[in-house]
């Protein structure tokens, strides 16, 4: 009875008895270590089940990569590869559909197919600026995502002189670590070609060799500085903006070329981050957005294009966020509001696409219009109708 | 009374920008930091010349200046009597009057 006394009894200002204490100081032991059993099991299951679901998406990968490809047997590797064919046309403007359906395949096909993949170019008769820049940077986070693979060129000879000469002049066989054969290709074409610059910050270094670059091909800019401040500004949003979470923080591409005849600067810079209407609903300038888009009163209502015309054109009111968001209306759109000659920003974001031109007049217009299909990232495109060094002299 | 004059191509980096130390290395809080703050704490009137630079992104003027009154404490009254930007080409006299916005801006948020 003294026992039984003794166990009940309660210990001073706890309320708990010897008895109770005991049994709670055994269950929790027992208690821990079921936890920590289970814990152990729920982890295994977890990385079960995710290596589980890894194998499914790569093979869901590879099959489609498989299936948007061809096997067929290529006489320059003297072996069955995987074969991917351009279009005739690689154009955002006038082919965009094939264009980046094209790029897409070529993306998918990258990350499903290890070995024996070949990309080719053969049927290739044109290709813009702007798409040749999309297919050297896609080739490019290839290479730069899987170090260890090789990537190279097969029957180069046989593509169109043209198009060998622009992708040469873009670095695209430097990027390749290719050697090709120039003498054969023509000595100029209508269009020169800048080689494709490469960063991941707001590298001003790079913007100044790209104007020293137009520069050396004849052009005189009329607003040096505006182009300097519209890419630095492009570069400082890609670091804010494109890439919330991934290895490929802040990644952009850009290069230019010059029109010889018209004397058409296009000077082109991408990203391949979330794109401008994906980010807006998480930006800091979302509520400005909102009214502005209320205020274009299109039936698109929240159509991309609307939302890249309203990350433009909102006013920022939001108290203590005045300072920020300013960079794609002053400087981006800015470069070509700054011109005294005739010239156009394009922006292709995601599936949207808006366009702002000014006259040599000063008259000012903007359209916008939901594109076809999603374009990962986004691509700014600006035209300026510039003078030729001589003719700047002469004036 | 005491002067002190910055270069900002000279003494900084002829090709400023960026925002904040990740976007890049002549980014506008360092510029902010290293030289407006100390210059500004130790004289009575700093010259900022803004000549010699390929050109300035919005992200960087607005941090490194407007940074004075919203982040440093500084009053838009006293940086209009202290802080003088120098711009003697026609390119860079746009950047001289956003500047003065930016300070204007910072001083109503």
């Amino acid at each position: 009875m003294s026992e039984i006394e003794l166990t009940t009894k309660p210990i001073a200002n706890t309320g708990i008895t010897h008895h109770k204490k005991l049994h709670y100081r055994m269950k929790t032991k027992a208690w821990k270590l079921q936890r920590l059993q289970a814990k152990r099991m729920r982890r295994t299951y977890a990385r079960r089940r995710h290596r589980r679901n890894q194998k499914r998406l790569q093979f869901s990968i590879e099959s489609h990569a498989r299936r948007i490809t061809r096997v067929e047997f290529n006489e320059g590797l003297n072996r069955y590869t995987h074969t991917l064919s351009s279009p005739r046309d690689l154009d955002l403007q006038d082919n965009y559909n094939a264009t980046i359906a094209f790029l897409n395949r070529v993306r998918q096909a990258i990350s499903g197919i290890q070995h024996g993949l070949v990309i080719d170019l053969k049927d290739l008769k044109v290709i813009s600026p702007a798409a040749a820049l999309l297919l050297v940077a896609e080739l490019d986070r290839w290479r730069e995502t899987t170090r260890t693979k090789r990537l190279n060129t097969v029957e180069a000879e046989k593509w169109d002189p043209n198009v060998t000469m622009q992708l040469h002049q873009l670095g695209f066989f430097d990027l390749l670590g290719a050697e090709i054969d120039t003498s054969a290709l023509p000595d100029s074409s209508q269009q020169a070609h800048i080689k494709f610059l490469r960063g991941h910050q707001s590298l001003g270094e790079a913007a100044r060799k790209l104007r020293m670059s137009i520069e050396d091909l004849g052009l005189t800019l009329s607003e040096p500085g505006a182009l300097y401040d519209g890419l630095v500004e492009a570069m400082t949003n890609v670091r804010h903006h494109a890439y919330p979470s991934s290895r490929h923080q802040g990644r952009w591409w850009m290069s230019a070329s010059v029109d010889k005849g018209t004397n058409q600067l296009t000077v082109m810079f991408l990203d391949h981050g979330q794109g401008i209407p994906t980010s807006l609903p998480r930006s800091r300038i979302w509520p400005d957005v909102n009214s502005a888009i209320s205020k274009i009163g299109s039936l698109g209502g929240m159509d991309h294009g609307n939302l890249i015309k309203a990350a433009i054109t909102a006013k920022r009111t939001r108290t203590g966020d005045l300072h920020r968001g300013n960079g794609l209306r002053d400087d981006i759109q800015g470069y070509v509001e700054k011109q005294s000659v005739n010239g156009a920003l394009r922006i292709y974001s995601n599936y949207g696409y808006y366009k702002f031109t000014k006259e040599e007049d000063n008259r000012e217009a903007s359209i916008t219009k939901r594109l076809p299909r999603h374009l990962q990232g986004t691509f700014l495109e600006w035209r300026i109708m510039e003078r030729r060094q001589d003719e700047q002299k002469s004036h | 009374m005491s002067k002190k004059v910055i270069d900002i191509g000279r003494d900084f980096s002829p090709v400023p920008a960026g925002r904040f130390k990740e976007d890049g290395p002549f980014n506008g809080r360092k510029f902010r930091q290293k030289f407006l703050v100390p210059a500004l704490a130790s004289f009575q009137e700093v010259y900022v010349d803004i000549d010699r630079t390929e050109g300035y992104g919005s992200s960087f003027l607005e941090e490194a200046f407007g940074g004075l009154i919203r982040e440093e404490g500084f009053t838009l009254e006293s940086l209009q009597d202290r802080l003088v930007i120098v711009s003697n080409q026609d390119r860079t006299k746009r950047y001289k009057r956003l500047i003065e916005k930016y300070l204007r801006d910072a001083a109503n948020e």
